[in-house]
């Protein structure tokens, strides 16, 4: 056998969790060695349960491991393990670092990172701001580490993408399975813009209910700050703020409408004292970060949208339009209370919104809501 | 304004505000109040478009010139739903057994209401949706496209609050409303003299050519809009039709880009990816 093959035995061993591997790893260093015990000297370690050595012992997950190792090849999915140098520094400092990180894409972990994490089912101003932030982010050159479940991990990982940044996905599943199957051409995307998709798990997990919040604390576990954008009452993304208070990372939110059901977890999280985020500068000023050099480019991109929303995005423009424009930019979105606002007619208001559609001054989205575009 | 099928194996009769539908083959006489017909979800595609042993007419022929209201939409089985197209498009329904085959008239105005998902709430900020974002996928899923397609005029409809329902506003009455429809539609009868329709959505595409014409900016805006929200070809015709409708009660001879611009917001289910 390889040596990356006691790699991947010690790893997909589901019932011995992070900690006690590790613990194995530490006294032994070298996972070859807990595989040549025999159960009278696995006993004497007395780290381990009666469950645990017969797991350890058990000759059908010994015999697997060959089976895992050609889907690995099979999905050009490489491995690196927790002694390993690349191996992430931040990631290591917690309390159960997973001892192995399969991952598809270039392993380039910097030291900084953001995630952005939200729930699964989001509002129009959840995907609206989950984009924007991410999309700020990523053009001061900070890598977005997300999840890639659908909502608003899904938008954290396209507004990176569409920045042109690097992002990092982190599954709760084999990377021979992509999970949510919608996400699978943006898992494409992200490999191709020099992203990276990592797993604790070995191919051929399934993506089991209890896997995801343990995903949450490698989420948290590899960046340095953790920005919530939207989450009920009840959230997976709540964990990850959990997870990130534990690990000693920054917590940050984004508030929202007392009264939406989908910003009582992120309203919660303020009260309880995170970090109110209303621009990409509130994130990046908690942190000494010195923004990346070589983003000129992206640096004048970001100086001329700030003036584009000023002046120059109104051009060419009607002063009605100009005047609905500025209604949306100011943050009435719903079509019933920018007529309200507007005091003209539903049918000449109606014709505007139009017209500025087609102009791409805004979009609509469904539900009838207007935003800006980005 | 009188209506007649008469070109149909079978006849439609208007007397006493009751259609009589009456068989010419089987001689089986249907009755059915004329202008509006509101089946439930749990109906068949049989009894929606006809069929059955002895052939017989279904709702959608029933409301021949009337409406046809399906409340739910997406709660109808998929087969009664998708069974539409066909007369929707054509306005008649050929239905072929083995011992006869007969086409029906269904030139009917179908209105179709239908919750954002199952449980009511997506979309709305203020009460959360229990529904996972596969079940709103599935729930409206059920509606094809090409079905929806057919389909004039989407309107989306948001939930009333109480200061409205108080409110004593300026809305303009039922009344006002009927005056100008009725205009529009004598509008239309008097265009159609002597080519056999009796209103736009019954235009056949030299029709649309012929009576509505755009000029060269109105035009420009409708490609662009079909660039910028992939529109499918099935749904210029119909913008075209609503523009001339929007134009007629209006009293405007020409459509003008106001007109299509209107109609295109019409068609806010094309645009929806869930």
């Amino acid at each position: 056998m390889r040596e990356i093959e006691y790699w991947i035995w010690i790893s997909s061993l589901e019932g011995m969790g992070a900690v006690k591997a590790m613990g194995l790893l530490k006294m032994y260093k070298n996972p070859r060695i807990v595989y040549e015990m025999s159960e009278h000297e696995l006993k004497q370690t007395k780290l381990l349960t009666d469950k645990n050595i017969q797991e350890i012992l058990d000759k059908q997950k010994r015999e697997r491991v060959n089976k895992i190792y050609e889907l690995m090849i099979k999905h050009n999915i490489k491995m690196i393990n927790v002694f390993d140098d690349n191996y992430p520094y931040n990631l290591k400092q917690i309390y159960d670092p997973p001892i192995a990180l399969y991952y598809k894409g270039k392993f380039e972990l910097n030291d900084f990172a953001i995630a952005i994490v939200g729930s699964r089912r989001t509002t129009n101003y959840g995907s609206y701001s989950a984009k924007k932030l991410a999309y700020d982010l990523s053009l001061r050159g900070v890598p977005i580490v997300s999840g890639l479940a659908r909502g608003i991990d899904s938008i954290a990982h396209e507004g990176c993408l569409a920045a042109g940044g690097k992002t990092i996905a982190v599954l709760g599943c084999g990377l021979d399975t992509i999970y949510p199957p919608e996400n699978t051409k943006l898992c494409e995307d992200i490999i191709k813009s020099d992203g990276l998709v990592i797993s604790e798990y070995p191919p051929g997990m399934p993506p089991l209910q209890h896997n995801f919040p343990a995903r949450n604390r490698i989420i948290s576990g590899i960046s340095s700050g953790v920005l919530v954008v939207e989450a009920a009452k009840r959230s997976g993304s709540l964990i990850t703020a959990c997870y990130a208070l534990e690990q000693g990372r920054e917590v940050f939110a984004i508030p929202g409408n007392i009264d939406c059901a989908y910003s009582r977890g992120t309203n919660q999280l303020i009260k309880d004292g995170a970090k109110m985020v209303l621009c990409a500068e509130d994130v990046l000023e908690e942190f000494d970060y010195i923004e990346a050099s070589d983003n000129s480019e992206a640096q004048n991109d970001l100086s001329k949208r700030g003036s584009k929303t000023n002046f120059s995005i109104f051009r060419g423009l009607s002063t009605e339009e100009i005047r609905i424009a500025k209604i949306i930019s100011n943050g009435i979105h719903d079509i019933d209370e920018i007529i309200d606002r507007s005091n003209n007619p539903t049918k000449e208001v109606n014709n505007i919104l139009f017209m500025l559609e087609m102009k791409g001054v805004i979009t609509q989205l469904p539900g009838k809501i207007f935003n800006m575009c980005l | 304004m009188e209506f007649y099928g008469f070109k149909y194996n079978s006849s439609i009769n208007k007397q006493h505000n009751k259609v009589i539908v009456i068989d010419t083959l089987t001689h089986l006489q249907y009755w059915s109040v004329f202008l509006y017909i509101h089946p439930l979800e749990s109906i068949s595609d049989i009894s929606l478009v006809g069929g059955g042993k002895h052939i017989k007419p279904g709702e959608i022929s029933l409301a021949h010139y009337g409406v046809l209201f399906l409340d739910e939409f997406p709660e109808f089985s998929k087969d009664a739903i998708e069974v539409l197209r066909q007369p929707l498009e054509d306005g008649e329904i050929c239905i072929s057994r083995a011992n006869s085959s007969i086409t029906y008239p269904a030139k009917t105005t179908l209105i179709c209401a239908a919750n954002p998902c199952r449980c009511g709430f997506y979309l709305d900020p203020s009460r959360k949706c229990n529904c996972t974002p596969k079940m709103v996928q599935q729930y409206f899923g059920k509606l094809s496209q090409p079905l929806l397609d057919r389909i004039d005029i989407h309107a989306e409809v948001h939930p009333v609050k109480y200061d409205e329902l108080a409110k004593n506003g300026e809305e303009e009455t039922s009344a006002v409303i009927r005056e100008r429809v009725n205009s529009a539609r004598n509008i239309q009868l008097d265009r159609y003299k002597g080519l056999g329709i009796y209103s736009n959505s019954e235009l056949s595409p030299p029709l649309i050519k012929k009576y509505c014409e755009l000029d060269r900016f109105t035009s420009n805006l409708l490609k662009r809009a079909f660039e910028k929200l992939g529109l499918s070809a099935r749904a210029h015709s119909r913008i075209l039709k609503v523009a001339r409708t929007i134009a007629d009660m209006e009293g405007s001879e020409t459509i003008k880009s106001e007109h299509v611009a209107e109609a295109i917001q019409y068609r806010s289910l094309d645009r929806i990816k869930i």
